[in-house]
């Protein structure tokens, strides 16, 4: 089941996600429905076009975030409570390529690589971050392709248009020409992570946002490429 | 969902629908009445009035629904209003994608009336004058009749235009299955997922199908209407 139908059920959830969690959290609210007599429909968008959403009045009642600043943003417009939203899973970066000679982050110096629109979508701002950190944007970033979002990027490499690129480790689940040819460590970039607040208050609402941090949903995160919670606060 | 005939494909595939008639049925006579005045009257704002029109051609989509959102939103200054006068609101649900998909279709559909009304003879209306027609009926007997092969036209460019508007859409209503979820904002969630792709390509097929069909309509109806002549 690839589209969530409203059925009749008890009471009707409606969650604004990240775009990048679609499959994970789709599968952890199958997971859920079955405890709850409820129904959660997922908007899946940008989250910078869901939180300008939340903030014109849309009726919702969870934003799940793909950073902090979001949620900060937000909490000023008095849309979410303050220090109320958890987070619920992190995620890395990877070198994805079907290349099989592995020389880590070298193959972005030997060929055109992918990656997602450096001004303005978040896995771009991510990657330059990470490369100007270990001193490689100066040398690489003229190979760099860029992407409108960074699916986009992952067609490219996947296509075969380009040898590599760089996307999020969540993107290569159900990928089986491509792999991790290089991953990042996670103290080169801000670290990536996703936020959910409840922005309508409500029993079942909770329910959720509580059910996203338990072992059964953290385990579901990890299965679809996403960093648990357990991993997240050690680094 | 990969298959034609599941349910999933026909809700999506029907809420465009509606959308898209929805968008018409609306835009349709307001583009009517706008191009018959830009094509037969020349007054003060003129240019600001055709520029107007013309803005959600060229304007990025993203601007256009975020503006959309602000006027229409349930905080917006027009969505407030509607709110409290009429319990009607836009914000997420069908109408606002029917909104969003007419407000990006105006000009699409207002172009071919306004050209159909700016070839016409103006010779035949003022004989129809000479033999006592007032000025409503001038339009709705000879004007208007004429430049049907252009309704035609801009109605159905519009139509297929709606139906594949994205940007205005999902920055305006979401992207709420069953509700806002029309055709090309359901590839865009399919696409997704590494196991969309299937099914993606099934509504694609279908948007191109519709897309299509909807052209190749309108073009036949209008060499028809002008055959008659």
């Amino acid at each position: 089941m690839l589209v969530a139908l409203p059925v009749q059920a008890g009471e009707r959830l409606l969650v604004f996600a990240a775009a990048s969690q679609k499959d994970a959290l789709e599968a952890i609210a199958l997971r859920y429905e079955e405890t709850c007599d409820c129904k959660i429909v997922f908007s899946f968008a940008a989250t910078s076009t869901l939180a300008r959403q939340v903030e014109a009045g849309a009726p919702v009642d969870i934003f799940i975030s793909a950073n902090q600043a979001w949620i900060d943003w937000l909490e000023i417009k008095g849309k979410l409570p303050a220090n109320q939203s958890v987070m619920i899973a992190g995620n890395r970066l990877v070198i994805a390529s079907a290349a099989k000679t592995k020389d880590s982050f070298n193959i972005l110096m030997r060929d055109r690589f992918a990656m997602a629109d450096p001004l303005s979508v978040p896995a771009g701002i991510y990657a330059r971050e990470a490369l100007q950190t270990m001193a490689l944007w100066q040398r690489v970033k003229s190979n760099a392709v860029f992407a409108e979002n960074v699916r986009v990027a992952l067609k490219q490499i996947e296509r075969g248009d380009l040898l590599s690129g760089i996307t999020y480790q969540s993107d290569l689940i159900g990928q089986n020409k491509l792999h991790a040819h290089y991953i990042f460590p996670g103290d080169v970039h801000t670290p990536i992570r996703y936020l959910a607040g409840v922005v309508k208050q409500g029993e079942i609402a909770r329910g959720f946002v509580d059910y996203l941090v338990s072992e059964k949903a953290q385990d579901i995160f990890t299965e679809f490429g996403f960093l648990p919670l357990s991993v997240v606060k050690i680094q | 969902m990969s298959s034609f005939f599941s349910p999933q494909v026909w809700e999506i595939v029907a809420l465009s629908i509606r959308v898209s008639l929805t968008a018409m049925l609306f835009t349709l006579p307001l583009a009517t009445a706008i191009a018959y005045l830009l094509a037969t009257r020349r007054f003060r704002g003129w240019h600001l009035l055709n520029a107007l029109c013309h803005l959600p051609l060229v304007m990025p989509p993203v601007i256009t629904g975020y503006l959309l959102l602000v006027a229409f939103g349930p905080n917006g200054f027009i969505g407030s209003v509607l709110q409290s006068l009429f319990g009607f609101t836009f914000a997420f649900n069908w109408t606002g994608a029917a909104l969003a998909a007419g407000v990006m279709s105006f000009p699409l559909v207002m172009r071919p009336i306004r050209l159909a009304f700016e070839v016409q003879d103006r010779q035949v209306l003022d004989a129809a004058k000479t033999l006592g027609a007032n000025r409503w009926t001038g339009f709705f007997s000879i004007s208007l009749p004429l430049a049907l092969p252009g309704l035609v036209a801009g109605g159905v460019l519009g139509f297929a235009k709606a139906l594949g508007e994205f940007g205005a859409t999902i920055t305006l209503v979401s992207n709420i299955p069953g509700e806002t979820q029309t055709l090309a904002l359901a590839v865009y969630s399919l696409l997704q997922s590494p196991s969309g792709d299937a099914a993606a390509l099934t509504l694609i097929i279908l948007g191109v199908l519709i897309s299509f069909a909807a052209i190749l309509f309108s073009e036949i109806v209008a060499s028809r209407i002008a055959s008659k002549r």
